[in-house]
């Protein structure tokens, strides 16, 4: 098989979908790790309001500190970490669906390269 | 050595940046790359004018990770995973583990949107009552209330689980779709 043949075989369409395919895994992880961070930035984002609030002499000075307040409070505290789950569960949701993607995507490629090699061998 | 597969395999590799080739070449990780995965890449460092390193001592098995037997896979998907022609594109191993992975995530979204509206009962009672202003200890409160949680919890779970779900179903079809295409070489 010479040269032309084989960019044929293996035509442009093929490298961009290959293409779309790595940028997919890659998002994914890119994805997941933002909402990771997210996942945290609402934690401390939780534990700042508690220390504004603090500084302003109002009511949660009760609790000794943000710890003391969510050991204190378990509803509350269990509405942050439903909202934590929930952003963390978001990335995981986005990770999986852009691999499914990614690895779908190779797949089809795959299936298709092997499509053509079979007709070219007849 | 196929020079299609040769050129598939360039094609791919020759899409990853120069750090990421001399890793794989280093990890030299014989499980996951086949031996034509690494002529290639030792051909694409020259063509880049990379010096070429040492390889680390060939890893042939994984213990660290899950085998095929911790992931319960049926004798098909085995024998997908265990194929002699394996594709040059993808790992059937790392397919099937995502589409358990979203499968499991598909129900475990269901457990968390219950919970969810579980948490938001009152916000959405608060809503309800708005309505009643006239009689707030209606029970007609609770009934709406609770119908309202199990329509969002409902509708939540529909929205969430079943493209999870088909998006499980489309990659093992498609998987599928192309081992039958290898066998059709």
């Amino acid at each position: 098989m010479d040269e032309d043949e084989q960019e044929d075989f293996f035509s442009q369409n093929h490298d961009r979908l290959i293409s779309v395919a790595v940028w997919a895994k890659y998002l994914a992880w890119v994805a997941l790790i933002i909402y990771i961070l997210w996942a945290i930035g609402i934690y401390l984002q939780e534990q700042n309001y508690y220390l504004y609030y603090r500084s302003g002499g109002i009511q949660v000075q009760t609790y000794r500190d943000f710890i003391d307040l969510l050991r204190q409070a378990p509803s509350y505290a269990f509405s942050i970490f439903i909202e934590i789950v929930g952003v963390f569960l978001r990335g995981v949701i986005y990770f999986l669906v852009l691999k499914g993607i990614s690895l779908g995507l190779n797949m089809i490629v795959e299936t298709d390269v092997n499509y053509r090699e079979a007709q070219n061998e007849q | 050595m196929s020079n299609d597969l040769h050129h598939q395999i360039y094609d791919e590799m020759n899409l990853k940046e120069t750090d990421e080739l001399l890793e794989i070449w280093q990890n030299n990780d014989r499980f996951e790359w086949s031996e034509i995965a690494f002529d290639v890449i030792n051909e694409i460092l020259k063509e880049r004018g990379v010096d070429i390193p040492n390889q680390n001592e060939p890893i042939y098995d994984h213990n660290d990770e899950g085998t095929e037997e911790d992931y319960k896979f049926s004798e098909e998907e085995l024998r997908i995973i265990e194929d002699e022609n394996p594709p040059a594109f993808y790992d059937p191993f790392e397919v099937l583990l995502t589409t358990k992975r979203i499968d499991w995530m598909a129900k475990a979204m269901i457990v968390f949107t219950i919970a969810y509206n579980i948490i938001n009962f009152p916000r959405l009672m608060g809503i309800v009552q708005s309505y009643f202003i006239r009689n707030p200890n209606s029970v007609l409160i609770y009934i709406f209330t609770i119908l309202l949680v199990a329509l969002n919890t409902g509708m939540g779970s529909i929205v969430i689980y079943f493209p999870l779900k088909a998006l499980s179903r489309i990659l093992r079809v498609l998987m599928e779709m192309e081992f039958r295409s290898r066998k059709a070489n």
